[in-house]
Formats: structure tokens, sequence, C-alpha cells
């Protein structure tokens, strides 16, 4: 009933009521364009599309409504954010996400991003790391078509 | 103090006190605590503008009570059966279906009631289960410091062009980018628009709470969407905190159905806060509809809630200040190898806002990996790497004035005296002024001479307007304005960025219009669209240029009920102030299927607000419709809350 109420208000306040579809177009924007739509205010948000690399994600529901155990969800899997030492696949999902602002991070030899990997790999001398990576910036990125997986495996190479 | 127990005990592991079943806890007692504004609080009542109060969550498990969503009492007699109910494992062996894993906040609040002595619990045959996955949960969130944070509008999508706020919980690690985001968002089960919007709207869609790591915002709104980030510390308490992290994790178990102008985002993040802290009250009843930037502003109304803004600017705003920061050999360079991809400058400077350049104009190519835009990027990534700076570009400074806190009142309400002069036409009769009184009231939000503090200046949206007019000779009262939606979004060319501006409106007006059966007064339903082009002035003045298609339908229409208008405009924006504005405008309307095909107007609206509320408007305009003519000056009074 609430929402019936509330959908009825929400309709005759704004004089929608004659003129749904055409207010529609306004208010959807590009939400018929694909994985891209509906930023913005709660109305979703950018899904990972992990085939055409769209690497800012933020698919985090898992669908299950009101069925789901686990409460809350989070977008990443078992990310520690504490900035602790962690496994080589949460440096992958960092990267994965990050992937675009690393990249100028890492060619500049400094930036956040960069900083934030050098914490989560347990890299005390992040000043010595950034130039090193910096310094083999051709490594890591070998080739503008590699995996998150593929990247982190150089990165991992550069490093030993 | 009874939060301090809830800290010292964590969650889980602990042996839980001792024994009991309902029947030793007095019923008066729990009758009280039922009824009590904390306890309704965390069952997320509310109360709707009839005053009747129930439950806004909608997923039923989030109830223990059948009657949990309008009963409150039997929720909380549910609630400590299912305390007390023994531990039935999970399909993975685990403990967390029950009832003290699932509503750790409903124990907490129960747990400070014993200890204030309002209740006498039982607990000796509560089991002890272990919440596993609360755990995960709660020390994954760090809890330093609550903030709130507001994703600048983005004209780039309608449904985001009023902004985005989310909840941002950090630790103790300085790097911004692992703190935690929790955002309450829709979950569209269409990518039709129409349906969308509808859904969106009468609320279809459910919608979750959800976290994840802030970098994640900062990839999407920042570089992504280019959207400038406002972040609110709140000050909380220490068992605020947890108490608010407490009931996240009972409204993240469950669902809402999303409505798009109140039960969204901004509205559900500040409904958790008052959950879990009833102290804090932004909402006496659920509003018709809640803007983003407003519910900023409502942190603003609770005293000391708010301890420091704080700005992070979009990748747009890096680049624009970047650039800015080179000189004008620099800004050549830049623009050549803007121009042709084939060079790339040896100065790293140049570079460093190329490649800002770049992600700006290609964020989207460079997601979906475009071969041509990611072969640029990587030469002139690899070419940065060759150069040895390594200190980074300058931060842009904290645009203070834009700080959406700060900003106007969206509603509006105008009273307006106009003297028009109408001549040369016939069907009016004589020349000689003609008053008209009119009340307009805007629902939201912004237009091009409000006060640009706490807004984006080039934008103009209205949702929702509604506007009357009186005649007093001969005595009239009319139906003015019926607006829908009145959008124009500049985007002011750059030498780094250039787009398309645009308008749309939706909506009913009168107007002067000669084939009219009441010319003077003839009213329309139209949905105009136009597109165009913004050049910067110097200072914030822009002037702009735009072309309209406008359909029109009206019951008063000769010859043909619709008519189709074309109206190239041109149009000088001047800010001599923040709130003090002028609006130069001259155009001409074609209308098509009509006798005076031809309109010519001209126009000079000036606006000044004081304390960011009252404002006066001054509008002198003439028109031309073949032989007749139109002059008017309007004089207006504006309220602002």
């Amino acid at each position: 009933m609430k929402t019936l109420l509330i959908a009825i208000l929400a309709l005759t306040s704004f004089g929608l009521a004659s003129n749904s579809a055409m207010a529609a177009k306004g208010i959807a924007g590009r939400a018929s364009n694909g994985g891209y739509g509906m930023a913005g205010c709660g109305l979703g948000s950018l899904v990972f599309k992990e085939n055409n690399g769209l690497q800012i994600l933020a698919a985090t529901t898992n669908g299950t409504l009101g069925s789901q155990t686990f409460g809350i969800t989070f977008g990443t899997s078992n990310c520690d954010l504490s900035g602790k030492l962690v496994s080589k696949d949460q440096v992958e999902h960092y990267i994965a996400a990050n992937q675009n602002a690393l990249k100028n991070d890492i060619a500049r030899g400094n930036g956040e991003a960069l900083n934030g990997l050098a914490e989560l790999m347990g890299k005390k001398d992040s000043a010595a790391f950034n130039t090193h990576l910096k310094a083999n910036y051709t490594k890591i990125f070998a080739k503008t078509d590699l995996s998150a997986k593929q990247i982190t495996d150089n990165l991992f190479s550069v490093l030993n | 103090m009874g939060f301090l127990l809830l800290l010292c005990l964590g969650w889980g592991s602990q042996a839980w006190a001792a024994p009991a079943s309902t029947h030793s806890i007095q019923t008066d007692a729990v009758q009280t605590l039922g009824q009590s504004s904390e306890w309704k609080a965390l069952l997320q009542y509310q109360k709707n503008f009839l005053g009747a109060e129930s439950s806004e969550v909608d997923g039923s498990r989030f109830f223990l009570s059948p009657e949990g969503r309008t009963d409150p009492v039997a929720e909380l007699k549910s609630t400590l059966q299912a305390f007390a109910a023994p531990i039935v494992k999970d399909k993975k062996g685990e403990d967390n279906e029950h009832a003290l894993c699932r509503f750790p906040a409903r124990y907490a609040l129960l747990m400070r009631q014993q200890k204030n002595g309002h209740i006498h619990l039982n607990q000796a045959h509560w089991p002890h289960p272990r919440c596993a996955s609360f755990h995960v949960y709660r020390d994954r969130i760090q809890n330093r410091q609550v903030s709130v944070v507001f994703s600048s509008y983005y004209s780039g999508s309608a449904s985001s062009v009023f902004g985005h706020s989310f909840l941002k919980f950090s630790g103790t690690n300085d790097n911004e980018l692992f703190d935690t985001g929790i955002n309450f968002a829709a979950n569209p089960t269409t990518h039709n628009p129409i349906l969308y919007a509808l859904y969106g709207l009468i609320g279809v869609f459910p919608a979750t709470f959800s976290a994840q790591p802030f970098y994640y915002k900062v990839r999407e709104y920042n570089d992504f969407e280019s959207r400038d980030l406002w972040t609110y510390d709140l000050s909380l308490t220490e068992p605020q905190k947890t108490m608010l992290i407490a009931h996240l994790w009972e409204l993240g178990n469950t669902y809402y159905h999303y409505f798009y102008f109140n039960e969204n985002c901004s509205y559900q993040i500040l409904r958790a806060i008052e959950g879990a802290i009833p102290s804090i009250r932004f909402f006496k009843s659920r509003p018709i509809y809640l803007i983003p930037s407003e519910s900023i502003k409502l942190l603003n109304e609770i005293p000391g809630l708010v301890t420091k803004v704080s700005y992070r600017p979009s990748l747009r705003s890096v680049a624009y200040h970047g650039y800015d920061g080179l000189n004008s050999a620099q800004k050549k360079e830049l623009l050549a190898d803007l121009h042709d991809r084939n060079r790339i400058s040896d100065d790293a400077h140049v570079v460093d806002v190329l490649m800002d350049a770049i992600d700006l104009n290609q964020a989207k190519e460079i997601a979906a990996n475009d071969p041509q835009a990611i072969d640029w990027k990587e030469r002139v990534l690899r070419k940065r790497s060759t150069l040895d700076r390594a200190d980074l570009p300058e931060k842009p400074p904290v645009p203070t004035e834009e700080d959406p806190m700060l900003g106007h009142g969206s509603r509006r309400i105008s009273l307006g005296y106009t003297m028009r002069d109408f001549s040369g036409d016939p069907a009016v009769g004589g020349s000689g002024g003609r008053p008209v009184l009119d009340f307009k009231v805007r629902a939201s939000h912004h237009d091009l001479l409000d006060p640009s503090i706490g807004y984006p200046r080039y934008l103009h949206i209205d949702f929702g307007r509604l506007g009357f007019r009186y005649l007093p000779q001969p005595k009239r009262f009319l139906l003015d304005d019926v607006t829908i939606v009145d959008l124009t979004a500049l985007s002011v060319e750059h030498p780094l960025y250039s787009k398309w501006s645009y308008n749309v409106r939706l909506g009913y007006a009168r107007k002067w219009f000669r084939d009219c059966d009441d010319p003077t007064e003839c009213g329309a339903v139209s949905a105009k669209a136009g597109v165009g082009k913004t050049y910067p002035l110097g200072g914030r003045n822009v002037v702009f240029a735009l072309i309209d298609f406008e359909p029109s339908y009206g019951s008063g229409y000769r010859d043909s009920r619709f008519k189709l208008g074309v109206n190239p405009t041109i149009q000088f924006l001047f800010e001599w102030q923040p709130s003090f504005k002028s609006l130069l405008k001259a155009g001409t309307t074609y209308t098509a299927w009509t006798e005076h095909a031809w309109m010519y107007e001209a126009s000079l609206e000036n606006r000044y607000v004081m304390s960011n509320r009252f404002g006066i408007d001054l509008e002198l305009s003439y028109a031309k419709q073949s032989e007749a003519s139109l002059r008017a000056i309007a004089l207006r009074g504006l309220y602002y809350f």
C-alpha cells in the first residue's frame, strides 16, 4: 500500500500521469546503453564487464534479494583493506579496479594509486618502489591488452 | 554507557549471559521499549505525510514477527523469542542465520536497556552463536571516521543531474582509497529507458545497501564521470559508530523498494544514521522528495555534526588546473600534442596534462579498450615513463564556494508584477499598459540566475514548477506554467575539452501568440529540446547559442492545433557576483503551420539575491510578430527555502 500511495503521489505531484513516457526519456539518460547506465543517485552504477574491459566496477549485489544470508555485500572478494600484506589475488583485484590510474602513476613515478599498491604489497620504501616500477613500465605493461592477472604476474617478476 | 558494554562484548565468540523466555520480562517494560523511539528507529519506522507510521523496509526477513512492519511491540517480542531460540545451522554448518547474528544492533540496544535498568533480560538460555559473517564485515569496516560523501552533479546522465551520496568509513590508513564506501542503490531489472524511469519513479526496483572499497567510487565518479567528490566528516562517538555499523549490517541483510524522488540513495543513507543514532533526526516524516544536495544541507542543520569538509577534485578539475599551470609555450605544445596523436612533448609538465586530457576526453573509449584510444594513451604513458620528473601535478585548490552544503534552498517561490504593452494587434485591442500578477512555485532546483554558491553555475535544472497569473482587467485567474522538467546543461568550451550544450523542457506554458483564440494568454503543452555551444567570455561570463525544436499542442491554436517551432537563440550570462547575475537573450522563433510564422524576441533579466534567500529580479523584454509587438517589464520577488 505504501508503495502504491507513494507511486501515485510521485506521479501526481510532478504531473507525470499523462506524460510519463516523455519524462522517462529525460530521467533515464543513458540507461539503455548496455553495461554502462544508471550511474547516479542510487539508480544503479557501472557494472563490471570483464569482456570489454570496463574496469570501473561497482557490481555488488548477489541478486538473491531477501534470501541472502550474509547481509551487506561487498564489491570485492576478501580484500583486506587495512593495508596489511595481502595475497597476489588481492593485488590483482586492486590492479583490475585501478588499472588506468595505476598506469598513469607508474608512468609518472608517483601518485595515490601507486602509493596504495606499495602499501598493499607491504613496501615500506615507497620511493624506491615507485622509481623501480617507473623504470620497468614497459615490462609491467608489456602490451596493451593484458589482463589484470598478467599485469600482476609481470609486476611480481619485476619486483623479484 | 550501554554502548560500551556492546564494545567490550563484541559479538559472537563471547558467551551470552544468561537464560530466559520472554515471560520473565515485565510485560510493561516490553510495551514501553517496543514503543520507544529508539526501538522504532532501529526498525526503520517512519511517518508518512498522513502521519501513519510503519517500517520503510520492504524485505520480509527484516521482521521476525509477521506484524513487525506495523507493530513494533510484536516485533520486540518476536526478537526476544528469536534471540532465545536454539541455533539452527545453515547449509555451510555455520550459525550466521541466528537472530543474534542477523540483528546485532537490536541486541546492543537491549543490552543497553538492561544496563540502564529499563528491562530485565534473563539470558541464561540464549544460545552463543558464532557470527562469522558479521565478524568479517565488522572487521573490514574501520570506523575511525564516518563521513557522508556527495558526488557532484553529472549532467551527462539525467539520472545523475542531482548528484549522489553515500557513506564512507575510514580507518587508520592515510590512503583514502582503502576506506569503505557504503552505498544504497537500486538494482534495476530493465535496460528499457522508459520502463527504467517509470520503475524508478514508482518503486518497482528493489534496492540494497552494499559496501565497496572507496577506490571504486573514486574511479567511477572522480575519473570516469569526472565528478568532484565532497566529503563531510561526522562527529560521531565510538559507540555511535559501532552502532551504525551494526545497524547497517541489519539493513544490508534486506531490501527496499526504490523511489527516485524520496526513498532514494541520499534518504536511506541518512535514515540508516537515524536508525542507529536516534538522537539525530533529519526527518519528521517521509519527505515527498529529497534531492541529494538537499540531504547534504540537512547534515548542516544538526549543530556540530559536520566537523570537516574535504574535496576530491574530478579528473576535469585536475586537468584544467594542470593546464592553467602551464606557460604559454607549454600550452601551445600541449594543444599540438592533442591535435596530432603522433606528436608527444618532451616536457614532463606537458605530458602530465596531456595524460589527463586524454583520460578526460576518451574515458569511455579507454574503459572499453578501444584500440585507437588505448594505443595513443599507451604511447604517451611510455614516453612519460622515460621523463624524469616525478613530482605530481599540483592539485587544484578547494573551490570552497562550490560546496553543496552552502547552496541556496532548492525550493523557490516567487511573486511578480508585470506591465505589458501590446501594440499593432487588432485582435488585442489598443496599446496601453496591461498589468499581470504572477505566482510561481518551484519544487527544485537551480537556474542560471540563481546564486552560484554550492551549485554548478552553468546548469539549470528545474524539476516541478507551477505558476499562476492574475489579470485585473478584466479579472482572470489562469494557470500559467506547469513544468515537469526544464534542463539546460551548458558545457563551456575549454582548450582541453569540448562538448555540446543541450536543453530540454517539458510542460505547459502561456505566451503571446497571435494565431490563437486567446492571443495574449495562449496556452500550449510542449516538449522542447535543443543543442548548442557555450563559450567563455572571461571571468565567469559565458555566451551560448542554442537551437531548439519545440513541437507543441494548444487547444486555442488556430489553423492547426499542433505546431512545430524552431527557435535559435544567443544568450549572454554575466556573473557580476555569485549572487548577482544578468542574462541577455535574443532569438527568433519560426513556427510551422501558422499565419504569423516569425516571432523575434529579446530580453534582459537581472537578479540579485541576498543571503542566499531573498531575491529580486527585474526583466525587460520585447517581442514582435509581424506588425504587432509586445513590450514588458517585470519585477519579481523570490524566496528560496
